[in-house]
């Protein structure tokens, strides 16, 4: 009977050499029955199959008494490799242990099988990729959000910022209209010079404004041109004593600077935003150093004041644009891109900014900018 | 004594042989994370990317039980876990039993020959995958319709032993990557070295490899079918290391003599 059964059927020694093989079980192989009788099982399994019963069947087998619906290949049948599913069973009721085992081909369920495995693979790699999607458009969502309320911020202050100035001017200049006949010559001045101060105020912040489009639009060129700095250095400190009465301006700087590069429009405005933070950051009455000196290949240019010092700002981040940083925003007054503006004017010609806190007190805003290369 | 447990199985194996050494030492038998009763809560894929993670086990297990002079008997791909932790820390063990090692299954020939090529390990890995193994760790989720709870895919799991599907896939793909061969000659830990004449996991001339490659080191032969001898041939295998324990003993007495 077990010659006609469809399902091959073998019968192991306690060593796993085959001991008895049905013609199914012969006939699946791709041997003659010579061949098989006294091998040990393995050798008649494709090699990852072989590894498989050594490190996983075999010691289930021999622990547990039994394995099931396990997924082999044998090797080398007529067609190649046999996918075949194994029962086995150990029998140590008689004088020798005995395995029983039974194998059925597999062939058609295994092609399904493998196809419905890899599907099913290929889901769950595209379920990762989506998800990873999804993760990656969620985060550009917050940070457009982030984005959005930090630049409302921005548009607010510069609104305010703007307003100020021409709120003066145009009131001022309406007075001056109508009333300068009947106004004191001294009133008339003084209204004058506020007129002037708030127009001053408003040129720089535009100037500023100017700036902070080209970068954002990524079409700040400066050209390369010699600056002869100790100069410039000299116009802008008189032009801010003029301008701010109430601080003291004192430069310390050699008699010759080396000639450094880019253009003295920029430079001058770098200086002016300096001298300006520093003023609008110390007490009245306090003095405002600025000291100049040749530096690696270069100069150095710092502007020192007896203010609070930085705090618990970071140096970096005072000079980022007031809508990228929150911080700012709250604990800034003014427009908040003065030394932004100063950061991407030196680096556009090829130099470096910092900001200190000074061990005695006040803060200390620097630059350095290239020598000139003949 | 330490027992260490090889891939495809876990501690419960080492019942045929691990009892007849109660009497003389204090026997430890543990699980690798994945396996038996270990706790798979400890799992972290990058730990187990490569053996040094079970190795580093194998030596945190002696310190939280405070052995010394360990005798660390391992089976397999824990041959060379424990060649490992046996170079990070030699001061821990006084021997190594190494049943069946393999430094490296897979051929870089013409020098060495593991066994297997490639292919053959590609095939174990899919074998595995499509064996209940891989059925449970991919169908587990989908069938439970809950991925964020890979606990639930337990009943599910493999027909073998109690391997968690996920991480027995790594550790196979981890073993059958792996090549110690280097590690060998580092080991200055006396050891014993135990080969089966038919072992189609790890042939004879890897044993005589391993045994060539580590100096202080002894190989004997079981006269058995397959990669298990202390599952399918424990009488010997116990007998061998017995043997080499009472020489190591005598020569313990003669150097103090």
């Amino acid at each position: 009977m077990l010659d006609l059964i469809p399902a091959g059927i073998v019968l192991l020694s306690e060593d796993m050499r085959i001991i008895s093989a049905n013609p199914a079980m012969v006939a699946l192989t791709g041997r003659t029955p010579a061949e098989l009788i006294g091998q040990p099982v393995d050798v008649f399994l494709a090699a990852p199959s072989r590894i498989l019963f050594q490190t996983h069947v075999y010691p289930t087998l021999r622990a547990s008494g039994r394995v099931d619906e396990m997924f082999l290949h044998l090797a080398g049948g007529p067609d190649g490799a046999v996918p075949v599913l194994l029962n086995a069973l150990r029998d140590d009721s008689g004088p020798d242990v005995l395995y029983h085992v039974v194998v059925v081909r597999f062939q058609a369920r295994s092609r399904w099988e493998t196809d419905l495995l890899n599907a099913t693979k290929a889901l769950e790699r595209e379920r990762a990729a989506s998800q990873q999607l999804a993760d990656q458009l969620a985060t550009r969502h917050d940070q457009e959000t982030l984005d959005r309320s930090y630049r409302d911020a921005f548009i607010g202050v510069l609104s305010h910022e703007l307003r100020t100035p021409i709120t003066t001017i145009y009131g001022m200049s309406h007075l001056l209209e109508q009333r300068h006949t009947a106004m004191a010559p001294e009133v008339v001045s003084q209204h004058l010079a506020d007129i002037v101060d708030e127009a001053d105020r408003l040129h720089r912040l535009t100037e500023d404004l100017l700036i902070v489009t080209l970068v954002e639009g990524r079409r700040l060129e400066i050209g390369r041109e010699p600056i002869q700095i100790a100069r410039l250095i000299e116009r802008s400190v008189n032009s801010e004593r003029n301008r701010v009465v109430d601080h003291k301006f004192t430069i310390n700087m050699p008699a010759q600077l080396p000639l450094v590069t880019g253009e003295d429009l920029y430079v001058e405005q770098v200086l002016r935003n300096y001298l300006n933070n520093a003023a609008k950051y110390s007490p009245a009455g306090s003095e405002i150093h600025l000291r100049a000196e040749s530096q690696e290949g270069g100069v150095e240019v710092r502007v020192v004041d007896s203010g609070a010092g930085l705090g618990d700002q970071q140096p970096e981040q005072l000079f980022e644009l007031l809508y990228r940083s929150p911080n700012v925003v709250r604990q800034t007054s003014g427009a908040g891109i003065g030394l932004f503006v100063c950061r991407e004017l030196i680096s556009a010609m090829g130099g470096r900014v910092w900001a200190a806190s000074r061990p005695e007190g006040g803060a200390e805003f620097g630059f350095w900018l290239p020598e000139l290369v003949e | 004594m330490v027992f260490a447990h090889g891939f495809g199985c876990d501690q419960t194996l080492w019942r045929f042989v691990a009892p007849a050494f109660e009497g003389d030492y204090r026997v430890v038998t543990f699980d690798y994370i994945g396996a038996g009763a270990s706790d798979r809560s400890a799992y972290n894929p990058e730990r187990y990317a490569s053996l040094n993670g079970y190795a580093d086990d194998i030596l945190e297990i002696c310190r939280a039980l405070e052995l010394s002079n360990v005798i660390v008997v391992a089976h397999s791909v824990s041959a060379s876990i424990a060649i490992l932790a046996a170079n990070k820390s030699p001061e821990t063990f006084s021997d190594l039993v190494l049943l069946t090692p393999s430094p490296r299954y897979l051929d870089d020939l013409p020098e060495y020959r593991g066994g297997f090529s490639a292919a053959d390990i590609d095939g174990l890995l899919q074998m595995m995958d499509v064996n209940a193994v891989g059925w449970a760790a991919f169908l587990a989720p989908i069938v439970m319709g809950n991925p964020d709870r890979p606990e639930l895919s337990s009943d599910l799991e493999a027909t073998f032993c109690s391997i968690d599907p996920v991480m027995a896939r790594q550790f196979a793909d981890v073993t059958f990557h792996a090549d110690n061969r280097a590690d060998l000659a580092r080991v200055t830990t006396p050891s014993l070295i135990v080969q089966c004449s038919h072992d189609a996991v790890a042939p004879l001339e890897v044993g005589a490899y391993v045994h060539d490659q580590m100096a202080d080191s002894r190989l004997k032969m079981i006269d058995a079918i397959g990669h298990c001898p202390h599952v399918s041939h424990p009488a010997e295998t116990i007998a061998l290391m017995a043997d080499y324990l009472g020489e190591r003993k005598r020569e313990r007495v003669a150097d103090l003599v």
